[in-house]
């Protein structure tokens, strides 16, 4: 069976970490509004690559990620080739149904007393559609009619079949950032601000030696939410939406970003992972968050309002933030990778991260001395001060009961903290007030991640080491 | 009457600024005296007079004989030193402090920009005031800018008069309101505005006067969707400056010092910086420095090892090359090789013989 023409043989699926053969997996166009799979462009994919497509549907073609196309992780090629050498270490993934799932999830379950492990999560499962023509393949992939988008019965579960934009396949360098915070911490105002003024500071971006532009047609996607539309639009700012639980697990928005400052110009699709908080302190959502081992950076995204409650400033949060509950997943998995492939567990995790202070206004609006240094600071693009911003927010936490929001600093090889706020003001009634609203520095952690990724050069905020990266001796 | 000077007397290089007591009589206003320095422009005086006359007419009888204070009034010739048609007078509140005409102001001290946020409101204020008053009674002024901008230390007041022109369909009043927010601009942020209004300087504007980058973007807008001047003053009347000590360089504010607690924690936070680094460093070392290569020595510049040397550090063979290098070039070399080999049979024949 062929595969694309512009695709490679394999590609890895961000969110549920597999391992994809292209000659399997179907190619479809979905709606933009709706998600749902409108038609089967597997072969014509086949014979032209996306070239084939015409073009209005170009944004709109996915990769099908189904059970059948994800090679067994065990395979010389496959995702985690090599573990087989101590199977036992490797947590079973199974659904609480029973039923065997082909995905590697590396320790998702290990605690979640609902899941029996119901056979090896290293083989591949059975074919759906039962038939087997001898060498292991179920060979009429993506050549039969079948029924689109199965309803979702799981809310705890990642869908299946799950979609990736074509043309995030072709591309071989990306940076897959995840947005990890609680309820209404946040994230998703964070991330609409973070994006908006991504696009509006290309002069500014060129100078630091980045060209970005929307990735594919995600941008118009993406504004075509009416509650995006309505935070952006000066003449609105409403508040966006609550982010469901089942909205479903794919990235947000993703960009192209362009690095020049390194001398040939290197493209990398960063994309951004956006889902409901509360998932994230629901130990039976965990099959769902399982793009957050695949994540390469992370920004943790702290509410400064848990600091005060209705009687004023508080020793300590309001809620939990879920950082633990994270991170502690992540290690967990990192302790079984490196028992797996018998190596030795690094003391920190090996991905930058930024812990974000988010809706900072209202730490100003009380006249919290460290905010007020930083807050209404102009210097988004004045990276060479992140390292001394990163002390002032952890002195902060560390002496205001919040140093739960610092577990992501000792526990990731590189990390940053930051003041800002996407807003400026505090929503009342689903409306910012016009006049006050501004993003304030929602750009400076994005950018400070770019550099602790060598996307941009990490000298400008005087980091080393950086992977990469030609580092100093 | 007695005459005294309110302020110092400015000179933008085509008109000379002095300023006097009412002659009226009125304690709360004062007066100012516009001279041309070139006799050529005499004529344009005499005409921006006459202009002046006409609005403030209008405006008196638009308002029912009161006089906005955030407009200069034309004071009629034969009153005081308004019988030279060189001259043109004025009337303007006298505010608290020495009153001055914005643009000599500037060009003698260019550090005048930007203003305080407090002072752009008031400006952005009574700018737009004036020019509601003016369009409500169909003129419009033509020439909003840091010439025709007089402050007293209390209000800011449009007092030039020589593009005003009467604008009965409300035209060129547009015009007005965005020349307004152009001026708003220069004196926020100390630079003229070229161009659009860009994102970055929006949220400049905003981050001085928390709206005013609304306010000015909304007065930029295309003719048929922008706001009209009485709209201006609405939303100008909203602005919040924003707090000078919240808004400047932290960099520069002084910091204070941490307390116990800080400090512990600001070295908690460096150690672990330290930490990371090093991890990092064990993760991707940096690569190895490339092996020295060290220049081949001239072998003319070696002393020769003897031929013993050679046999001890390297055996047989090296030596008897040696031994053969020794001898001489290329053509003795057959003559040492056959020495040589007559010598190795003459050493064998004598063993044989012995052992037999």
């Amino acid at each position: 069976m062929s595969r694309p023409v512009d695709l490679p043989p394999t590609v890895d699926c961000p969110y549920c970490l597999a391992r994809i053969d292209t000659s399997r997996a179907r190619s479809v166009i979905r709606d933009i509004a709706t998600q749902e799979v409108k038609g089967d462009v597997t072969d014509v994919v086949r014979q032209h690559g996306l070239i084939g497509v015409a073009p209005y549907n170009r944004g709109n073609t996915y990769l099908e990620c189904t059970r059948r196309v994800r090679l067994d992780p065990t395979s010389a090629t496959g995702y985690g080739a090599g573990l087989l050498d101590e199977p036992t270490t490797v947590v079973v993934g199974g659904s609480g149904d029973g039923e065997p799932t082909t995905a590697f999830t590396g320790g998702i379950d290990f605690d979640d007393p609902d899941d029996e492990p119901t056979g090896s999560p290293l083989s591949l499962d059975d074919d759906v559609d039962g038939e087997d023509d001898g060498d292991g393949w179920e060979s009429s992939t993506g050549t039969q009619p079948r029924p689109v988008l199965p309803t979702q019965t799981d809310e705890n579960e990642l869908p299946d079949p799950h979609y990736l934009p074509y043309e995030y396949c072709q591309i071989r360098r990306t940076l897959n950032i995840g947005l990890i915070g609680t309820t209404r911490s946040g994230k998703s105002h964070l991330l609409a601000a973070m994006l908006y003024r991504l696009r509006e500071e290309e002069r500014r971006l060129a100078r630091l030696g980045v060209h970005v532009e929307p990735f594919a047609e995600m941008w118009e996607h993406y504004m075509q939410r009416e509650d995006i539309a309505g935070f952006l639009a000066p003449d609105r700012r409403t508040a966006l939406r609550r982010t469901n639980r089942t909205d479903p697990v794919e990235f947000r928005m993703a960009y192209t970003v362009t690095s020049t400052w390194n001398g040939e110009p290197t493209d990398c699709v960063v994309s951004f992972f956006d889902v409901a908080g509360e998932l994230f302190l629901d130990a039976k959502a965990r099959r769902r968050l399982q793009f957050i081992y695949g994540l390469d950076a992370y920004i943790f995204v702290a509410d400064s309002q848990a600091l005060y409650g209705w009687d004023g400033k508080r020793r300590g949060l309001l809620h939990r933030s879920g950082f633990d509950e994270v991170i502690n997943q992540i290690l967990q998995n990192e302790r079984h990778m490196a028992h797996a492939t018998k190596q030795r567990r690094e003391t920190f995790l090996p991905k930058p991260a930024v812990v974000v202070l988010a809706k900072a206004d209202l730490l100003l609006a009380q006249n919290e001395y460290w905010t007020s240094r930083w807050l209404e600071r102009d210097d988004d693009f004045e990276l060479e001060t992140v390292d001394e911003e990163s002390e002032d927010v952890y002195v902060y936490c560390a002496t205001n009961g919040a140093r739960e929001w610092l577990k992501p600093v000792s526990a990731f090889e590189d990390a940053t903290l930051h003041f800002t706020s996407a807003t400026g003001c505090e929503e009342r009634d689903g409306h910012y007030n016009k006049r006050k609203f501004r993003h304030m520095r929602v750009l400076r952690p994005l950018l400070a991640l770019f550099a602790m990724t060598g996307i941009i050069d990490p000298k400008t905020i005087n980091h080393a080491y950086v992977p990469g990266v030609r580092d100093p001796r | 009457m007695t005459e005294y000077a309110t302020g110092t007397v400015q000179e933008d290089g085509r008109y000379r600024y002095s300023f006097r007591a009412d002659s009226s009589g009125g304690s709360g206003r004062a007066e100012v005296l516009i001279e041309t320095v070139d006799p050529q422009l005499t004529e344009e005086l005499a005409a921006e007079a006459a202009l002046a006359a006409e609005a403030t007419g209008a405006v008196m009888d638009g308002t029912g004989g009161r006089f906005p204070r955030t407009l200069a009034e034309y004071v009629e010739a034969g009153t005081g030193a308004n019988s030279s048609r060189s001259t043109l007078v004025l009337r303007v509140p006298r505010g608290r402090g020495q009153l001055l005409y914005l643009e000599p102001a500037i060009q003698d001290n260019p550090r005048l920009l930007p203003v305080t946020p407090k002072v752009v409101r008031k400006i952005a204020v009574d700018v737009y005031e004036a020019l509601a008053v003016l369009h409500s009674v169909g003129y419009a002024h033509g020439a909003v800018n840091t010439s025709s901008l007089l402050w007293n230390r209390r209000e800011a007041v449009l007092a030039r008069y020589h593009r005003v022109i009467s604008d009965p369909d409300g035209r060129r009043s547009s015009i007005d309101v965005a020349d307004a927010a152009r001026l708003l601009y220069h004196v926020a942020t100390g630079r003229p505005l070229s161009g659009e209004l860009t994102h970055s300087a929006h949220r400049e504007l905003n981050s001085r006067v928390s709206g005013l980058g609304d306010l000015v973007a909304a007065a930029l807008d295309p003719p048929d969707r922008r706001i009209s001047a009485a709209e201006a003053r609405d939303r100008a009347r909203q602005l919040v400056p924003v707090e000078e000590n919240a808004q400047s360089d932290a960099a520069s504010a002084p910091r204070r010092e941490d307390t116990p607690e800080e400090a512990a924690a600001r070295r908690e936070f460096r150690e672990l910086r330290v930490e990371q680094q090093d991890a990092r460093r064990r993760r991707h070392p940096p690569e190895p420095l490339p092996e020295p290569r060290w220049p081949t020595p001239d072998p003319g510049l070696l002393k020769p090892r003897s031929p013993w040397r050679v046999l001890l550090d390297e055996g047989v063979g090296p030596a008897a090359r040696q031994l053969l290098d020794r001898a001489g070039g290329p053509a003795t070399r057959p003559l040492a090789v056959g020495t040589a080999a007559v010598l190795l049979v003459i050493i064998l024949g004598v063993l044989l013989g012995r052992m037999l």
